[in-house]
């Protein structure tokens, strides 16, 4: 038979665990004392907890960890503290921006933002169908974000009467925010930050391929003595091409939640032709290094690749 | 380094045996004890003291990682060997004899604590194993002091139906 007390069902555990005040415990054992519905219940708790402690206490005891946890751990802190671009996947990128270089012909159309629209943010969905990024936004979202980024006046003003080639969504920031890009016709390219709430353009990255960026490029490039000698032979360099590297960052709050944080840096690839040979540089702007250098790789070959 | 070395090398075991009675995997709990370091490591700088006692925030962030990697249930295949009694004989607690008993105690046990989610699993392992108060558990699982003693006791309930129903099932 039930128990209409319902006021012992809420310390019953405090009572069984030995938490209570001398006068509550009292208490509780004096309604036990009148209710066998409630003694049986204590009973079966009690029992069921100490077989609980018996079963896993000894079992908890004997686990231990592999005795080189700690050397594997100062190795993946050492990696973990590695700039990010030095773990990218350069192939990736490689071939993104391969692509760009000899890549199929490309629809160029005169951006005219009102008209315009639908036919880029067709183009937009095709491009982030495309994209091998995961993606943790929906698809609402990224047309949203994109149709954010394309109305805004800051935006329109930076790509000016300039081709938009692509666009697309490179991934969260955060919550409430997310990275759109615009590929531009002269190689530029433009990051807008993105809020989807406020339904904001937050910030604009904007990378514009001018003299100086290509010669920043070059003086991250020549740092490293393979590239020095290729130049040093009188051969320039063909083509630059503006990309970027999308990461996505794991903290821990100070109340010890998890935070995943999106961030971007820009990228350049450099190419150098040199008889039937091309060689591929990868520089990463933002934190001025060498990212990848890649070469010989045979031209026909190359082309047989793409 | 080394004061960071000296932290790890004393809450190694709590963030592994913890992560292992959740997850119930040798792997799953060797990665756990790697994540939680690594942001730990990350984390050195702006952890704040006064905002709450350092055990308590590893052991949010080691109950965070484990239930998001809780895909399996606790079976009765117990990687013994391997924890137990190893071929290198680097985990002597137990006689062979002794491990053997407990072997057994906990095969016969774990088919009913199989029932247990991950969110009963974790008051149980925190309150009876770990011996944590009430108080710290509603603060690492950051909710209220009187939903952590309603899920203890649902899951001593939960689990002594299960035992009973185990009892029938071999009687009859």
């Amino acid at each position: 038979m039930d128990c209409q007390d319902k006021d012992i069902d809420k310390i019953i555990i405090d009572f069984i665990d030995g938490e209570l005040e001398y006068s509550e415990q009292a208490l509780v054992e004096q309604h036990l004392a009148g209710c066998r519905y409630h003694r049986e219940e204590v009973e079966a708790l009690t029992a069921t907890r100490d077989d609980f402690i018996k079963t896993l206490k000894p079992i908890a005891a004997s686990y231990s960890p592999k005795p080189d946890a700690w050397e594997r751990l100062t190795q993946r802190i050492a990696i973990e503290e590695q700039p990010s671009t030095a773990r990218q996947s350069i192939k990736e990128m490689f071939v993104k921006a391969s692509r760009r270089i000899s890549g199929g012909t490309p629809t160029y159309r005169r951006f005219d933002w009102k008209a315009g629209l639908v036919g880029v943010l067709a183009i937009a969905l095709i491009v982030v169908l495309s994209v091998t990024i995961p993606m943790l936004v929906g698809s609402d979202s990224k047309v949203l974000a994109i149709d954010i980024a394309l109305n805004n006046p800051e935006v329109q003003a930076a790509v000016s009467d300039r081709l938009v080639e692509e666009t697309g969504v490179v991934g969260t920031i955060n919550k409430e925010s997310v990275f759109v890009y615009l590929s531009i016709e002269d190689g530029s390219i433009l990051i807008a930050e993105v809020n989807t709430e406020t339904q904001q353009v937050v910030e604009l990255y904007p990378l514009e391929l001018t003299e100086e960026v290509k010669q920043r490029a070059i003086d991250i490039a020549i740092t490293d003595a393979r590239i020095q000698n290729l130049l040093e032979q009188g051969v320039d360099i063909s083509g630059f091409t503006p990309s970027y590297y999308y990461e996505i960052h794991e903290t821990i709050g100070l109340g010890g939640e998890i935070i995943k944080e999106g961030s971007i840096e820009f990228i350049i690839q450099l190419k150098i032709e040199l008889d039937e040979n091309l060689y591929f540089i990868f520089v990463n702007l933002d934190r001025g290094e060498l990212i990848e250098f890649q070469g010989p790789i045979n031209k026909t070959q190359f082309s047989t690749f793409n | 380094m080394k004061d960071f070395e000296a932290l790890f090398q004393e809450y190694k075991g709590l963030v592994f045996k913890t992560a292992m009675l959740i997850i119930n995997n040798l792997e799953d709990a060797e990665d756990i004890l790697q994540d939680v370091f690594t942001s730990a490591w990350k984390a050195r700088n702006t952890f704040d003291s006064t905002k709450g006692k350092f055990i308590v925030w590893l052991y949010r962030i080691t109950v965070n990682k484990s239930i998001s990697m809780c895909r399996k249930k606790w079976s009765s295949t117990l990687p013994f060997e391997e924890t137990m009694y190893t071929p290198t004989g680097s985990n002597p607690r137990y006689s062979p004899e002794r491990a053997l008993e407990i072997k057994l105690e906990y095969e016969k046990f774990s088919k009913t604590v199989d029932i247990l989610d991950s969110k009963h699993r974790v008051v149980l392992v925190l309150r009876y194993i770990d011996d944590l108060s009430y108080n710290d558990i509603a603060d690492i699982l950051d909710i209220p002091m009187g939903t952590v003693k309603s899920r203890i006791h649902n899951a001593l309930k939960l689990l002594h139906k299960q035992m009973n129903a185990a009892v029938m099932d071999v009687d009859s």
